[in-house]
């Protein structure tokens, strides 16, 4: 009895959620009208924290916390190579690429860099000195580093 | 904001009860027995959400449903019944029709039947030992989506089209992914190709074995030209999509702080000689002008997306810059999907 009311109530606060736009929802286009033009935004430099971004998740790949224009990646070169490798972390005083990304997808460990893991910004993100748009009040659970 | 429920229930103890259950969620209840006084209470109250009880002293709440939808109204409900049999819902003919259903919950039809239950609940482990806690299996007491797996594999051999064999259950834990049809543990490599794909007979060599006469279905349909095409003024092709970060819509993405700061607003992806073409630099602000409107966005030359001379590229995710102000509103008269990848624009300072 308890768990099929439990049900209920959890489809209705489902439906709620769909089923209601309150009076001062107010948009991500801030206060615009739909065919004002849009707002300038500020022009917003990429992030450089010393020591690196904190996770946010345990499994979250690292943001990048520098600038990366100068940086290409191509079949046969790697920019983000030239510090973060095995090679060159310690010289560099840069983190090394994790250890998970010289795994084949059959767990066979390899010397270099596994191919899938080669576009590091398929994952790894620049950040722009930008406050959240919207308030946010999720706390970290497992910052492991 | 007011969150207010309006229960339609004359069983006390299961309207108190959720009563309970959705203040404790801060919501605002609002109850009553009788059916007649609903359209009064919506009008009042305004409530957002009703809960309908089908069986009421004074009427049938399926009755008050389509009354309140045929004045218009969409407000959500949610209908709360003690009408849990086959008896109770289904008429006679459908019942004539499949008599061993006769009486039974829709639980006994469609989970305690013998085929989805069959399997005892079990510790699950993958081949490296982790083990799967599984909240289903304890609830249910029994492996049900093993139970609705092997169910759902039944069709491959009982069921009509040839080709659709599946592994056992257990054998997609082991494997990474396996190709259809699996015929005696192997799986299939190539589809309807002679020495590969079991179904194919010898000396076939390709044999798409679905249709009848054992050819490929290929529809043909005519060049449709695009409904617009640059010209003199609007000398530029413009395409929109999504970028990496803001893969459902910004509605959501934006936000995630992450995502929201390493994309955080639409830019117009260009080729470099294009921007130079027309004395736009890049970062700076930038009007994209079609016959139907414009909008403001950053000039972007370097980075991921890289166009071709002649073409633009302006991500749809930012609300404060609706790329589709600009684009057609042309619809592909076969496929019926809009046309959002292709129209022509101009670009100029802003």
């Amino acid at each position: 009895m308890k768990k099929s009311i439990q049900l209920i109530a959890g489809v209705a606060l489902s439906c709620f959620v769909v089923g209601v736009a309150g009076a001062d929802v107010s948009s991500l286009r801030g206060g615009n009208a739909l065919d004002a033009g849009a707002e300038k935004t500020k022009k917003a430099k990429i992030e450089k924290v010393s020591g690196g971004i904190a996770r946010t998740w345990a499994e979250q790949p690292p943001m990048i916390p520098h600038d990366v224009d100068k940086y290409r990646i191509s079949i046969k070169n790697n920019g983000c190579l030239k510090c973060h490798s095995a090679a060159t972390y310690v010289k560099e005083k840069s983190p090394k690429v994790g250890d998970s990304h010289f795994l084949t997808r059959e767990d066979k460990a390899l010397e270099k860099v596994s191919s899938r893991r080669w576009f590091c910004s398929q994952c790894h993100a620049t950040q722009k000195g930008l406050d959240p748009l919207v308030a946010n009040t999720f706390e970290t659970v497992n910052r492991s580093d | 904001m007011d969150k207010k429920i309006l229960i339609v229930e004359d069983d006390c103890g299961l309207a108190g009860a959720v009563t309970v259950l959705l203040e404790e969620n801060e919501f605002r209840v609002i109850a009553t027995e009788h059916g007649a006084d609903v359209e009064k209470i919506i009008f009042n109250e305004s409530p957002a959400l009703i809960l309908l009880d089908v069986m009421l002293p004074d009427g049938s709440g399926l009755d008050i449903a389509s009354r309140i939808r045929k004045s218009g109204n969409t407000i959500p409900i949610l209908f709360m019944s003690a009408l849990t049999r086959t008896d109770d819902v289904w008429d006679a003919e459908l019942l004539a029709a499949a008599p061993e259903y006769k009486g039974k919950t829709l639980y006994d039809v469609l989970y305690a039947n013998g085929q989805v239950d069959q399997f005892p609940a079990q510790e699950v482990k993958d081949p490296e030992g982790n083990l799967y806690s599984n909240d289903e299996m304890d609830h249910f007491g029994y492996y049900v989506q093993k139970g609705l797996f092997e169910e759902y594999r039944r069709f491959q051999y009982e069921g009509p089209k040839k080709g659709h064999e599946m592994a056992p259950y257990e054998a997609y834990h082991a494997a990474r992914g396996i190709r259809w049809p699996v015929i005696d543990g192997k799986e299939t490599l190539w589809r309807y190709r002679e020495g590969y794909d079991a179904h194919v007979p010898k000396g076939a060599g390709v044999k798409f074995y679905g249709k009848p006469d054992g050819k490929a279905n290929i529809i043909t349909a005519p060049y449709e030209p695009p409904a617009e095409s640059p010209d003199k003024e609007y000398d530029l092709w413009l395409s929109t999509g999504r970028v990496l970060e803001h893969w459902h819509s910004g509605s959501m993405t934006r936000r995630v702080p992450e995502l929201y700061k390493a994309m955080p607003d639409a830019v117009i992806y260009m080729h470099p000689k294009d921007a130079k073409k027309r004395k736009l630099r890049r970062g700076k602000y930038a009007k994209v002008v079609s016959r139907r409107g414009e909008i403001m966005a950053r000039v972007e030359t370097r980075g991921r997306n890289r166009p071709p001379k002649g073409l633009i590229f302006v991500p749809w995710f930012d609300a404060g810059r609706l790329i589709n102000k600009v684009t057609l509103d042309a619809t592909d008269p076969l496929s019926k999907e809009t046309d959002y990848k292709k129209c022509a624009v101009k670009v100029v300072k802003a």
